[in-house]
Order: C-alpha cells, then structure tokens, then sequence
C-alpha cells in the first residue's frame, strides 16, 4: 500500500508568520487560497486581487516606489502569473516574494488540484526562479527568500503545503 | 486624433503625474516621439498597465498616477477594474481604435465599461496610421530614470 504522506503544522508558525509579514511589508496583494485564510485575516495591511496577475503587478507598482508588497496565491495562479511576473520583476531587474500553496499533493485532494501539486516546484524551477520549502525550514524559509528576493533582486517563492499553516 | 497627439494631450494635461504607458504601440511611440522621466514604458505585460498604476497610487496616496493603455490591453487587464475604486488618485484612459495595430491590425472586440466603472475610466478615439518605432531604451534605464523622477519630486 503506498504510503500516505502528511504535512505537519509548523509550530507557532502562523503568529510568527503574520507578524513577519507586518514588519517587514507595506503591503500584500492576494487571491484567497483556504491554505492562506487563517494568514490573510492576521494581516493587516492588504488588498484582495482578481487574478494572480494582476496582484503580480500591484506589487511591482509599489516596488517602483520603494515599497515592498508581498503577494499570496494558490498554486494554480503561477499560470495566470508567469507572463507577468517575467515582464514586470524580472525584465526590470526588481525583487519580490511570493507565498504560493502547493495544492494537490495530499491524497484526498480533489482531482482538479493534481496537476498543479505534481508540476509547481518543477514549474518555478524551469522558470529560472528560486523557491524555498516552508514545509522544511519554517519561517527560516520565508527569511531566507526575503533576503535573497530584495537583496539580490530575484524573484522568490515561498511554497507552503495544506497543513502548514491552514489546519 | 492620433495617438501620439493623444498621448501628449494627457501628458500636458497632468504635469505632475506619474505616467504608466502600456506595451505595445503606445509605449514605442510615446518613448520615440515624447520619452520624459516621469513615464515609465512597458515593453511587456499585456494587460498589466492598469495594476501597475493602481499598486502605485494604493501605496502612496499623494501620488497622482496617469495610466494609459490601448483598447485591447485594456480588455486583457480588465479584471482588475474593481480595484479602481480604492484609488482616488489614479487617471485610466484608454485609447481605442478597436484595432490591435502593432500585430498587424486585427479588429479587437469593442470595449464595454459597466456603469459602475464608468466615472473612473476615459475612453479616448484615436485615429491614423501607426509610425515605425524602434524598441523603447533598455528596461534598466527606464526604470532608473522613473524612479530618478520619484526620487528628486519627493514621490519615494
């Protein structure tokens, strides 16, 4: 029988979480994910978007004023995003950290998630960008892209799994 | 009118305004024929104008941000509007010829803007022949002189 695979919380995580993103943010542009809900209700400062491209580019706006905006969407918006991710961050060389969910990847998720739990870190990968692992490292994680995202200017995913934060 | 002759009305018209241009025709024309440090030129993005421009007014409210898209662009980034009303300070405005010229001219669908965001959209008919235009500069320099302009007006 294969073995079922389980995301564990992360201890305190989502306090820890909320406030990092208070301190360090002006604000955030998301699409609401069920993996995020219990996150976006602890933000303060924050603007729901219609698309994931479109909070893509709100949040390159604020970069171009020296303001960083966090964005959050589910796994499924990279699609919406790719284009503009590259013509906005990326063609101007400007930093920005994504929250993504990694839906799809427990057992019992509905079939429509599948696909985007087999294909996004292989997506962001063959996309020339960086992610690290929330499931791994924790809030380490969400340091470690924040620095790589605003001092080298690249753009950095932070991918969390249902259970993390949400349950 | 023409679109550049557009484009320049807008652009004398609010002085003090940031400009976001959108990709395609108006941003290669504007660069070639206007190029000032206070508008930023997309080369890339289809639809995303309008998102830049308000992430920009909701992050600084003293800010007056000028968008201008073309009609087909404005269709592709039109779900975003509903964030139109959070932003007092930004101008939308639109410049339709229901054609997507710099592809070769195909028709586009024609632009219909519900009631409710009608007073924060400006929908301008431009007429003539698109001009040869290069590629606007380097996105860095752009950038840099964008937000050269921010910086020296107090903006950032």
């Amino acid at each position: 029988m294969k073995k079922t695979k389980i995301f564990y919380k992360k201890r305190s995580s989502l306090i820890l979480l909320s406030q990092f993103v208070d301190k360090n943010f002006n604000n955030t542009f998301y699409v609401p994910d069920s993996i995020f809900t219990k996150l976006i209700k602890k933000i303060s400062k924050k603007t729901i978007c219609t698309r994931e491209n479109h909070a893509i580019s709100m949040s390159f706006g604020s970069k171009l004023l020296e303001k960083k905006s966090l964005v959050i969407m589910q796994n499924s918006g990279l699609g919406l995003s790719i284009d503009s991710i590259i013509g906005t961050f990326h063609l101007y060389s400007e930093g920005c950290l994504i929250f993504i969910s990694n839906r799809g990847r427990l057992p019992w998720e509905e079939i429509q998630h599948k696909k985007w739990g087999r294909i996004t870190k292989k997506l962001i990968k063959s996309l020339g960008f960086i992610f690290f692992d929330f499931n791994k490292d924790g809030l380490k994680a969400v340091k470690k892209g924040y620095n790589v995202a605003f001092k080298k200017n690249k753009v950095v995913f932070i991918v969390f799994e249902r259970g993390n934060i949400d349950e | 009118m023409n679109r550049i002759s557009a484009i320049k009305n807008i652009t004398n018209q609010n002085p003090n305004s940031a400009i976001i241009i959108s990709n395609g025709l108006s941003s290669r024309e504007a660069n070639y024929f206007i190029n000032n440090n206070r508008t930023f030129y997309m080369l890339h993005a289809m639809g995303e104008a309008l998102s830049i421009g308000m992430g920009m007014a909701m992050l600084n409210k003293k800010l007056r941000v000028v968008v201008i898209d073309g009609d087909y662009n404005a269709i592709m980034g039109s779900a975003s509007w509903h964030n139109l009303t959070a932003c007092k300070n930004l101008k939308y405005f639109i410049l339709s010829n229901r054609l997507s010229q710099t592809t070769g001219s195909q028709k586009v669908p024609s632009l219909s803007v519900p009631t409710k965001f009608k007073k924060y959209i400006n929908i301008i008919s431009i007429k003539g022949k698109k001009f040869s235009t290069p590629n606007p500069e380097s996105p860095t320099k752009i950038k840099n002189k964008f937000k050269n302009w921010l910086k020296i007006n107090n903006k950032i």
